[in-house]
């Protein structure tokens, strides 16, 4: 079972969200979300870049992108037409506590607004409610031993606090 | 789900209109459902290819990234229809007019574009042909040329 954080090819794509103009957005490999307008494909535009390695992106209906950021451990969020991403859900550290993840893969939401994170490092999804005035966190990666990822598959209901 | 089956390193989740969790239980080659609210979730989908990610249009049709096929399910009965092929998918992705997928796969930089209601397998288009920024690699020869040219400096004073 491979750590999601390695790639079989240094580089690649490794997903994409698609908003409501035909824009392109894929997270890549190397820590970028790029963009690229209907009908272009010459070189992406820089939406954000420095997270660990963005690997699900889900985009909702004003644009906003929600990232699973996969090196970071933690989902971020970028405004339409932002630079920034604020981390909204875990960012502290690999780990199986209910406010952390271990290599997030994927994002969604459900109509109430609660926040799924596809927690492949820990075997797990998870359920996150997301504090609208999250702010911005700063974290740091950390890489501990390598953990067992046998576990149940449970749903845990959180409330996230900043 | 039944006695102590469990997910295992999940990939893609999806949740529908009826707020259900998909979760892409590729290592297990199946898909799990939870439907809201529920505490037990259950095998929707089993039997396939390391299933990494996927989908559903607004009518219910499912989309898979298996590991080399991209296939659909129809909604009742589920019949299943290849509409394309790959060495690994890694995800899948519908657009908000439910007309296209979008497909990234492992040591290809690439997002190629398949036809949602095809009727056929198709080869795709390559809608993204390179992800990667000419200013990444660039970078990348220029952090190499550095670290050969230490190396080299440091083999000659020995």
């Amino acid at each position: 079972m491979s750590d999601c954080c390695v790639s079989f090819s240094f580089f690649s794509a490794w997903s994409v969200a698609i908003d409501r103009n035909d824009t392109i957005f894929v997270a890549t490999y190397y820590g970028s979300v790029l963009e690229w307008k209907k009908n272009t494909s010459g070189e992406g535009k820089v939406v954000v870049d420095q997270l660990g390695e963005p690997r699900g992106i889900s985009i909702d209906s004003f644009g906003t992108l929600y990232i699973a950021d996969c090196g970071g451990d933690s989902v971020v969020r970028v405004l339409a037409g932002s630079k920034k991403a604020t981390v909204i859900a875990a960012g502290n550290g690999i780990g199986d506590a209910p406010n952390q993840l271990y290599n997030p893969a994927d994002v969604a939401f459900d109509s109430y607004g609660n926040l799924y994170v596809s927690d492949y490092g820990n075997s797990r999804v998870q359920r996150f409610k997301i504090n609208l005035k999250a702010s911005a966190n700063s974290f740091e990666s950390s890489y501990p031993s390598f953990l067992s990822m046998f576990s149940i598959a449970v749903i845990f209901f959180l409330n996230t606090s900043d | 789900m039944a006695g102590s089956d469990k997910i295992s390193s999940p990939g893609g989740i999806f949740i529908d209109r009826h707020n259900t969790l998909f979760i892409a239980d590729q290592y297990n080659y199946r898909i799990i459902k939870l439907e809201y609210g529920a505490t037990d979730a259950t095998v929707f989908l089993d039997g396939l290819d390391y299933p990494a990610d996927l989908v559903f249009d607004s009518e219910g049709t499912m989309f898979i990234a298996e590991k080399e096929s991209l296939t659909r399910w129809t909604k009742d009965p589920r019949n299943r229809t290849v509409l394309g092929r790959s060495d690994w998918f890694i995800s899948v992705t519908i657009d908000p007019k439910q007309e296209h997928l979008y497909t990234t796969e492992y040591g290809h930089n690439r997002v190629k574009k398949y036809t949602a209601n095809g009727r056929a397998e198709q080869n795709g288009t390559e809608v993204i042909p390179n992800v990667n920024s000419r200013k990444i690699l660039v970078l990348y020869v220029c952090l190499t040329v550095v670290f050969l040219s230490l190396f080299f400096q440091h083999g000659v004073l020995q």
